[in-house]
């Protein structure tokens, strides 16, 4: 069942000092079912975080519509909770605050928030840490902190945004496996945005490739690998050959973004 | 990994306090050493008692204004000017910080105005402060006012600024009502930008409230030393001095305790 749409949704911002405006996304149209997991894959500067914050209701679509079982999407709501790339912490808030922060929003009592919380950071694996404030704990521990808040209120979508770019290599595979087991025990729906392939194809049911200049939606590739996935996937000849295609397609135009975005520096 | 993370930060705060006693001795035997050698060359008479009086004539000196009252009265009144001059700027301080760090159209018009009311010292105003208010409480208030209120001013404007929106982004997701965004999203973010303003703008108001002291009042910690110096008072003038260093001091370290309850999540105030 679809739950979220998004039709012919263009995205311009006005340009600084000049007249005229800069086209980010170019008439995307996208579905995502229930329970699905769906990968948005391109370079920097493809308009992908655009298209989340769309999603999410924090900017609006300059034409197109985006809409959420039915209903259009004008505002942020708490059916669509986003995990960001500088994990976006509460730095006031211990970790457990920062997860009971959507419970709270809603009304729920001070006891029963406190369950959820330590339900959801026994489940990121943060059982022990309740009482740390962000800055102290570690990147990936931001992040799975992060994640649980996100998860806490239940949201119908969870909406992740470059959640491990900012995380060394090895944190990044664990967390990678740690989100294909959460993911996989909850029957989440997912929106992901990510320029790492690899990425992509380990934790993705399908892939959606976006092109850059303006953003437009290039291909889209379903990826049949086995679940539940884990650190065995990485050896399968699937995963290998899948991430190699995707790589041999994508390369001249990320090639040409690249030397784009170096001459439009000089 | 787990284990590291536990056991980390005990070890490691009883090294910082450990170290935080041995500097807290080392202050005071540099203070000591000084006096010594200050009340050694004024006992030998190398230093003239009236220029500048031994420590030892200070302590007299001290006990004495202290033992009449005088001193307590003067500070009490230097007191009570900056707290009443420094709240004035604390509120229309951060009114015009939030004011202008959030309506871009308002800033352009108004911030030259203040940038360029900025770097006129406080005692430039006195003059003005005279003729507007006369002698007394009001000159002093007016003058703590515009040496406190610039430091409120950039520190929550500054702040409001750089509010992150990723952050404002993440509490509206997570269905955050307007309530909650401003009680327990602004405020907090906002306050560790803000407090430093505070601290800084309290001591420049007790610099201020002495000098306007000197010119423009008859009492506190300003005139009594003015007042010793055309009596040639010299060891209450130093008395005096002394009781607007320790008594700044102590306002900085009062308000520095305070900021570390405030706002216990800042890496930087546990450090320290």
């Amino acid at each position: 069942m679809t739950q979220l749409q998004v039709e012919h949704v263009f995205k311009e911002f006005p340009l600084r000092n000049r007249r005229g405006s800069l086209r980010v996304l170019h008439d995307i149209n996208l579905h995502i079912d229930a329970g699905e997991l769906v990968v948005l894959l391109g370079p920097s500067g493809c308009g992908k975080s655009t298209l989340l914050n769309l999603v999410a209701g924090f900017i609006q679509p300059t034409r197109g519509r985006v809409t959420h079982d039915g209903q259009a999407v004008t505002c942020p709501d708490r059916r669509r909770t986003v995990v960001f790339q500088d994990y976006a912490l509460f730095p006031w808030m211990t970790v457990q605050r920062n997860v009971e922060f959507g419970l709270k929003a809603q009304g729920v009592s001070a006891e029963e928030r406190g369950r959820i919380a330590h339900e959801y950071l026994a489940l990121v694996k943060l059982t022990g840490f309740e009482d740390r404030y962000p800055y102290e704990i570690s990147g990936g521990m931001k992040q799975r902190a992060a994640i649980a808040r996100a998860l806490a209120p239940k949201p119908d979508i969870l909406l992740m945004d470059e959640p491990f770019g900012a995380l060394d290599a090895q944190t990044r595979v664990l967390l990678q496996e740690e989100l294909a087991r959460i993911v996989a025990d909850m029957h989440c729906t997912v929106l992901f945005v990510t320029h790492s392939i690899e990425e992509a194809v380990f934790l993705a049911d399908r892939v959606v490739v976006l092109g850059a200049h303006p953003g437009r939606i290039d291909s889209e590739h379903r990826v049949e690998l086995p679940r539940p996935r884990n650190a065995g996937t990485r050896a399968l000849p699937e995963f290998v050959t899948m991430t190699q295609r995707l790589w041999d397609s994508l390369k001249p135009t990320w090639q040409d973004t690249n030397e784009r975005a170096i001459a439009a520096q000089i | 990994m787990q284990q590291a993370q536990t056991s980390g930060p005990s070890p490691v705060r009883t090294a910082s306090s450990s170290r935080r006693i041995s500097t807290v001795t080392r202050g005071l035997l540099g203070i000591g050493v000084v006096l010594l050698l200050w009340q050694l060359l004024a006992s030998a008479k190398i230093i003239n008692a009236v220029l500048l009086p031994a420590p030892l004539a200070l302590l007299f000196a001290a006990v004495d204004l202290l033992g009449d009252g005088t001193l307590v009265r003067h500070i009490g009144a230097s007191i009570e000017r900056v707290l009443v001059g420094v709240l004035c700027a604390a509120l229309v301080g951060l009114v015009i910080g939030v004011l202008l760090g959030w309506s871009e159209r308002l800033s352009d018009y108004l911030k030259p105005i203040v940038e360029a009311l900025r770097p006129i010292p406080p005692i430039a105003w006195t003059p003005l402060a005279i003729l507007w208010f006369g002698i007394g409480n009001a000159p002093s208030y007016f003058l703590v006012f515009i040496g406190a209120v610039f430091p409120v001013f950039v520190a929550t404007y500054s702040a409001v600024r750089n509010i992150e929106r990723t952050q404002i982004n993440a509490a509206l997701c997570l269905g955050a009502t307007p309530a909650m965004l401003i009680r327990d999203i602004l405020v907090p973010g906002a306050l560790p930008v803000i407090f430093p303003g505070l601290r800084i703008a309290l001591g420049v108001g007790w610099m201020c409230v002495v000098a306007a002291e000197l010119i423009a009042a008859q009492s506190g910690l300003g005139y009594m030393i003015q007042q010793s110096r055309v009596l040639l008072q010299t060891q209450n003038v130093v008395t005096g001095m002394i009781a607007i260093g320790v008594i700044g001091f102590a306002m900085n370290g009062i308000m520095t305790i305070i900021e570390r309850r405030l706002i216990p999540w800042q890496e930087s105030s546990k450090g320290r």
